[in-house]
């Protein structure tokens, strides 16, 4: 996969807006994502600058919240839920039927940076089961046929 | 404070309010086993080892993070505790690998002890060891992260005590680990390899690399290091008569102890196999191993000879600021009594008369006004021309530690960015010695700040008026040209400074070094003299004894270059050198080499054969601080004791012995036979020293606090120089290259070169230019470039750095030693910094 081309003056105004304030390290980091899809690991020594914080520690807070990424995850997030109630409901399946559409095992991201497969330990809608999200979008009661339809509606 | 009763276990204690229960437990004599809790560290109840049951809540509370509360029924031991307590053991045995007997912990891993204790044994839980390989290459520290048990120790050791953020937590659940940035081995991360968090691991997880010897020391020996000015206390690991291991030592559990790479690890040199274990005489040009009654015999015949041939000042003495004050009292009085000289001094490899007098004349004393201690507690700290992180890395952490737990402000004035700009409120980067024009501005900023007017001490009002008189007209407005320091920015630091009542200065060889350093001595002194009462003035003295050279009377009586002079003319024709190699750690020792040629006979006394020893004709083997008794004075004036812990190394013997048998060879003997008698003696001769027996004691940890010196002179403040005026620019040779310290070598390295740990880790000799420079001369990083002064050339590599400004080299004082490039002094420069210019080596 080739690395992305990362550009770091869009850094600036997300750095400036906090600067100085150590308690705003998470909304300062949503930020980051949001502007980047992900936390360039490269970014981190500024932005411990910025709040006087250390490097290590800006990246302890990374690594410990799954909603932050220190690798470029792709512009679809599917998160596939494993909870008991989506499990009994075929939860396995889907995930198999995903894995399969997108040629991608959990964690992957497709080359084009269009899709990331992710599962979650529960999505909070076990009425729904079997669920997934792509991004913020919920989609319950899923089924094979489902699935394929989801995936083409979202492809290029 | 208010006090509190609670019972622990049915027994009525008392405590502080805001105290935990685990601190009122301990200081009741009531156990309270742990893994993450130390008095010096922030708690964070990581380890979940300290459970109590709380009786009237009948709930489970770790008592290192629950404060203790009125009325409150503890039970440590309850089986509900014991119980709880041995689940959480359990989890932690069955994630770790089962390699306690290869352990280089062995019987001091917490968590083994506690295991037993609880008689938790083979564990019934399934196997969950988590193997995190790690690579590290650095001499000092291994990490096995499968021992860990997360008890984030070494993390708040690391933020908290050394202030450096090399690791934190990575990851989660069972991935979760103490990382550096990146994951990376430390010796990429911003590690300086002090080992603090290897003495705080309570498992095997960090560990002393290639450690001379596993397992537990049989003795430790309490001792004072002697390697820089900061005189930390340690403890000397001793097995079969050599020195295992170095540990930091305090007297009170609450005091961080942090040392540095160098005190920690440098310690290999004590049984390095290079050690000269007998004394040598050159015979037909080669040096051979003779007795130590032949050695001292000709030893004290060629020195007699000397002596009776040419009379009074015919001989000289020179020592390194290493030795102790026992020794440099002795050598004074050996110098007068046997040898019938002054030449006496003590090469502290730079200008020290410029401190000296320069306090003096302003002060009426030398060195720090009061401890280091209170560079912790100061709330602005000025620092100008010193590094300590690197020279005197204890003092670093207390600005650090000021910095992250009191908001303390660093304004820093220097011309080279260092590792505390980074945690620093305001940089000042002045050109190249034009810190007298900053300075003196910055004086006058001060004098016109209310603040600072307001405390101006009543004794100095008609100087104050005369200093404002000069300064009136002092040009401002050619701050920003002469200095590269903008108006603004000087203003902006002079109020900063006296935003807070309790403020410190500190300062170092930077200032020290230069042409006109006694006046900037001055200024700095006079600042200090009219700031408040609570002003702390630390000047920043290298070496472990340099104030108690000075104090013994040994180091401003004649400078090395007068002692070379003396040579050159032929009025001085025998040396003695005890523990020091002038070749390397003079600056321009080459013009002393010279001198060396001219001497009827040289006599050195050094743990090592040394550059200047293989020039000698007699070399006698010296014993290291590890070996002898005696006492230190820390750059903070506090007297410390070094004590014996192994015998000498081969047949080498303490300076003071040697002293003092050549003495009696001279037949002029002094009256001591053992390093305690001389201490005794300094104690009843030496003023200042009144009380200095009192480190005698058996104590482990002690020191006494030197006072300033009552029978001060009239104090008085300098009134500087209105207009002071700039060296200019010399055409012919555009760099200007500035030499300083590094962390792994004390100064040129005299002691710490010997260690093969702190020698590997920076080993090549390079030189810190500016990236528009390298661009300019086209050349990059690691290019072999030719250094030319006017005295001589010295080929290195290039280090790339923007640390460095435009026009200015970093030479790292290590890789100057026996190079042509430094000339003895430049009138020009001063001692610190030499014009150079640079040629390309073609490959």
């Amino acid at each position: 996969m080739k690395k992305k081309e990362i550009d770091l003056q869009k850094l600036d105004p997300i750095l400036e807006e906090f600067k100085g304030q150590k308690w705003a390290l998470i909304p300062l980091l949503q930020k980051v994502q949001e502007e980047y899809g992900f936390i360039p690991p490269e970014t981190i020594p500024d932005i411990a600058k910025a709040l006087q914080l250390f490097p290590s520690e800006v990246q302890g807070v990374i690594t410990f919240y799954s909603q932050f990424s220190l690798e470029p995850k792709g512009k679809y997030i599917i998160r596939v839920c494993k909870g008991t109630a989506c499990h009994v409901r075929g939860g396995r399946s889907i995930l198999r039927l995903l894995k399969k559409e997108l040629e991608l095992e959990e964690g992957q991201t497709t080359e084009d940076y269009q899709f990331t497969l992710d599962t979650v330990a529960c999505l909070g809608a076990c009425f729904l089961a079997p669920t997934m999200m792509v991004n913020q979008n919920y989609f319950g009661k899923l089924s094979p046929p489902k699935i394929g339809s989801i995936v083409k509606q979202y492809k290029k | 404070m208010k006090e509190i009763t609670l019972t622990i276990n049915g027994q009525q204690v008392n405590g502080k309010a805001g105290d935990s229960i685990i601190d009122v437990a301990q200081a009741h004599g009531i156990p309270i086993p742990t893994l993450c809790h130390d008095p010096c560290l922030i708690p964070v109840g990581a380890c979940r080892v300290c459970l109590v049951e709380d009786e009237k809540r009948g709930t489970l509370t770790a008592s290192c993070v629950t404060p203790i509360a009125s009325g409150m029924a503890i039970r440590t031991d309850s089986e509900k505790v014991l119980e709880a307590r041995k689940v959480v053991v359990k989890l932690m045995i069955a994630s770790h690998p089962e390699s306690c007997i290869l352990c280089e912990k062995g019987n001091r891993c917490t968590l083994r002890q506690i295991a037993a204790d609880l008689g938790v044994g083979i564990v019934e839980y399934y196997d969950m060891p988590s193997f995190t390989g790690s690579q590290e290459l650095n001499p000092f520290i291994r990490r096995d992260l499968s021992k860990c048990i997360l008890c984030a120790k070494c993390i708040r050791a690391d933020h908290e005590l050394v202030v450096e953020g090399a690791i934190d937590y990575m990851d989660r659940g069972f991935d979760a680990r103490p990382a550096t940035l990146t994951d990376g081995p430390l010796e990429i991360s911003e590690c300086t390899f002090c080992g603090t968090c290897v003495e705080m691991c309570p498992t095997g997880a960090l560990f002393e690399r290639d450690k001379p010897l596993r397992g537990t020391a049989t003795n430790r020996v309490p001792t004072t290091c002697s390697f820089c000015g900061c005189g930390c206390s340690l403890w000397l690991g001793v097995a079969h008569n050599n020195v295992v291991g170095v540990q930091p030592a305090v007297s009170d559990p609450k005091r961080p102890a942090a040392l540095c790479a160098k005190g920690h690890y440098g310690y290999d040199y004590i049984n390095h196999p290079d050690r000269l274990r007998t004394p040598l005489i050159r015979k037909d040009g080669e040096l051979a191993e003779v007795s130590w009654d032949e050695a001292l015999q000709a030893a004290g015949q060629a020195l007699d000879s000397i002596k009776k041939k040419k009379g009074k000042g015919s001989l000289a003495l020179l020592t390194g600021p290493h030795c102790t004050n026992e020794e440099a009292y002795v050598m004074r009085h050996f110098a007068s009594h046997a040898l019938n000289t002054d030449h006496v001094l003590c090469n502290t490899g730079m200008d020290i008369s410029n401190l000296t007098e320069g306090m003096e004349e302003t002060l009426g004393f030398v060195g720090a006004n009061t401890s280091l201690e209170n560079l912790e507690t100061a709330e602005t700290i000025l620092l100008i021309g010193a590094n300590p992180t690197e020279t005197a890395p204890v003092a670093g952490y207390g600005i650090k530690r000021g910095i992250r737990n009191r908001q303390a402000k660093l304004i820093i004035i220097d011309p080279l960015e260092i590792k505390l700009t980074k945690h620093a409120a305001l940089w000042l980067q002045p050109f190249i010695n034009t810190d007298e024009f900053v300075l003196t501005g910055f004086l006058k900023l001060l004098l016109e700040n209310d603040r600072f007017k307001k405390a101006l001490p009543d004794q100095y009002t008609k100087e104050v008026k005369e200093i404002e008189k000069r300064l009136n007209n002092f040009p401002l407005d050619k701050l920003q040209t002469t200095t590269g320091v903008s108006p603004d920015t000087l203003r902006q630091a002079a109020e900063t400074f006296c935003t807070a009542e309790k403020r410190a200065v500190v300062f170092g060889n930077g200032i020290i070094q230069q042409p006109r350093g006694k006046h900037l001595v001055k200024i700095i002194s006079t600042i200090a003299q009219l700031a408040n009462k609570q002003t702390t003035l630390i000047p920043l003295l290298k070496q472990s004894n340099t104030l108690g050279c000075l104090h013994m009377g040994l180091t401003n009586r004649e400078t090395p270059e007068e002692l070379t002079a003396k040579i050159m003319q032929g009025t001085i024709k025998g040396l003695w050198i005890i523990g020091d190699d002038p070749l390397e750690s003079m600056t321009g020792g080459k013009e002393f080499e010279k001198a060396l040629d001219k001497l009827e006979v040289l006599i050195v006394s050094d743990h090592f054969l040394n550059s200047t020893a293989g020039r000698a004709h007699i070399v006698l083997p010296s014993a290291t601080f590890a070996e002898k008794a005696g006492t230190l004075t820390s750059l903070d004036g506090r007297v410390q004791p070094v004590r014996p812990a192994i015998g000498c190394v081969g047949q080498s013997r303490p300076d003071w012995l040697i002293i003092l048998q050549i003495a009696e060879q001279l037949g002029a003997p002094l009256k001591f036979t053992s390093a305690q008698e001389i201490t005794e003696e300094i104690n009843k001769r030496v003023p200042l020293y009144a009380g200095i027996t009192s480190v005698l004691d058996s104590a482990e940890y002690i020191c006494h606090y030197l006072p300033l010196p009552s029978s001060r002179k009239k104090t008085s403040v300098y009134i500087p120089d209105g207009n002071p005026e700039m060296p200019p620019p010399d055409k012919k040779y555009p760099y200007k290259a500035m030499t300083g310290s590094i962390l792994f070598q004390l100064g040129r390295g005299y002691q710490t070169k010997h260690s093969r740990k702190l020698d590997g880790i920076v080993d090549e000799a390079y030189v810190e230019i500016n990236p528009a420079d390298a661009r300019q001369l086209g050349i990059q990083q690691k290019d072999a470039i030719k250094l030319i002064s006017a005295s001589g050339e010295a080929t290195t590599k290039v280090c790339i750095t923007d640390r460095v400004p435009s026009g200015v080299l970093f030479l790292p004082l290590p890789f100057t030693t026996g190079s042509t490039l430094l000339p003895m002094t430049d009138p020009g420069l001063g001692r610190k910094t030499c014009q150079v210019k640079i040629e390309r080596i073609t490959p």
